[in-house]
């Protein structure tokens, strides 16, 4: 457990709860495979101290998830790195929610799991290439999942192109849903798929982690 | 050899043997049905993880299975019920010709026997009742 220096917006210091980073060859045997249509490429690169999660999404849906147990506290917040190489081709870019082309350069899942999976809520982060920040909806499969587009704009590459995102799950939720989670964080997941578009997603992932927020004296 | 027509009597033995072979037959089956069905799609949606996947592949399946469900289940429940009431009138049915035969007899018919059905499982009682209300007769 490490401290480190705030790292967004919000004020004060956060203390690291549990990371979920890729910080070897290793790192992917903690996360569980689920493969929808193709297989997105997944691997572990390193740029300098950087070590991050490569995804290549040819016509493909595949993401990975690790379980966990977190109750969603103003507290608590989730942070990760993320870079988009390539975004999937879109003939509607304008539409959040949209089924027949339901495709994601990058999302993170966070997955208020209830005993009863139907029942469970998500809210998935998402980077767009041309919607605002802060645009939402409900996802076209069910409205127990909610889309919200945190990060916008043109893919990049190299050092430049990672953009560090830092969210309190509760209070996305308390927005979108319009209450309070009845469950616990249960599953943290990550996909970059491209299936519906046929087309090609290609984005970077790393330091993905809870911390949680101290306020300093 | 009587021949009992009606399928739902008054006595109040059918009724109750009717309910005892309802529960037996329909509390087994909502059981499992009900563990199975939560179980089964439980374990699928555990499988799937992924929320898109869930309501994307899943739930449609069980609306399908659902629309299925609510076409066969009155069928089946009709069919239940019929059998039953089959066995419950086997059950009962017989107790009912006993008691009238006898009360018959009771009432001063000394002539009158009991009849009942080759295979009622109280034929052997019956003719027990009958040979000692000859005896009597004699």
């Amino acid at each position: 457990m490490s401290v480190r220096p705030a790292s967004s917006s919000p004020g004060g210091t956060f203390q690291e709860l549990r990371s979920f980073s890729f910080v070897n060859k290793e790192s992917p045997k903690d996360w569980e495979q689920k493969i929808f249509k193709g297989s997105t490429d997944y691997q572990i690169l390193r740029e300098g101290s950087l070590h991050f999660l490569s995804s290549d999404s040819a016509d493909a849906a595949s993401g990975l998830y690790m379980k966990t147990r977190q109750d969603a506290t103003p507290e608590l917040f989730l942070s990760w790195k993320w870079r988009v190489r390539s975004f999937p081709k879109k003939q509607h870019p304008e539409m959040l929610s949209n089924r027949a082309e339901d495709d994601f350069a990058a999302r993170i899942y966070v997955i208020f799991l209830a005993s009863n999976l139907f029942r469970s809520d998500v809210l998935e982060y998402i980077w767009d290439e041309s919607l605002p920040v802060d645009a939402s909806s409900d996802s076209p499969y069910s409205e127990r999942i909610k889309l919200l587009v945190v990060r916008s704009g043109p893919a990049g590459q190299g050092i430049d192109g990672w953009r560090q995102e830092l969210r309190n799950p509760l209070a996305d939720y308390e927005k979108l849903f319009g209450k309070k989670p009845k469950h616990p964080i249960g599953i943290i997941a990550l996909m970059s798929d491209s299936d519906n578009t046929r087309s090609q997603a290609a984005a970077d992932f790393a330091e993905i982690s809870f911390k949680i927020q101290r306020n300093d004296p | 050899m009587a021949w009992r027509m009606k399928w739902f009597m008054r006595h109040p033995i059918q009724a109750k043997y009717l309910l005892l072979v309802l529960l037996a037959m329909l509390a087994p089956m909502v059981l499992m049905g009900f563990c199975f069905y939560t179980l089964v799609f439980d374990l699928m949606a555990r499988q799937l993880v992924f929320p898109e996947a869930i309501f994307a592949n899943l739930v449609p399946v069980i609306d399908r299975i659902n629309n299925l469900l609510s076409l066969t289940l009155p069928v089946l429940a009709l069919i239940i019920l019929w059998c039953a009431l089959v066995i419950s009138h086997r059950f009962a049915g017989p107790i009912e010709r006993l008691e009238k035969d006898l009360d018959q007899i009771l009432s001063g018919d000394s002539r009158h026997r009991v009849h009942l059905r080759k295979n009622d499982d109280l034929s052997g009682v019956a003719d027990r009742v009958n040979a000692l209300a000859r005896r009597l007769h004699n």
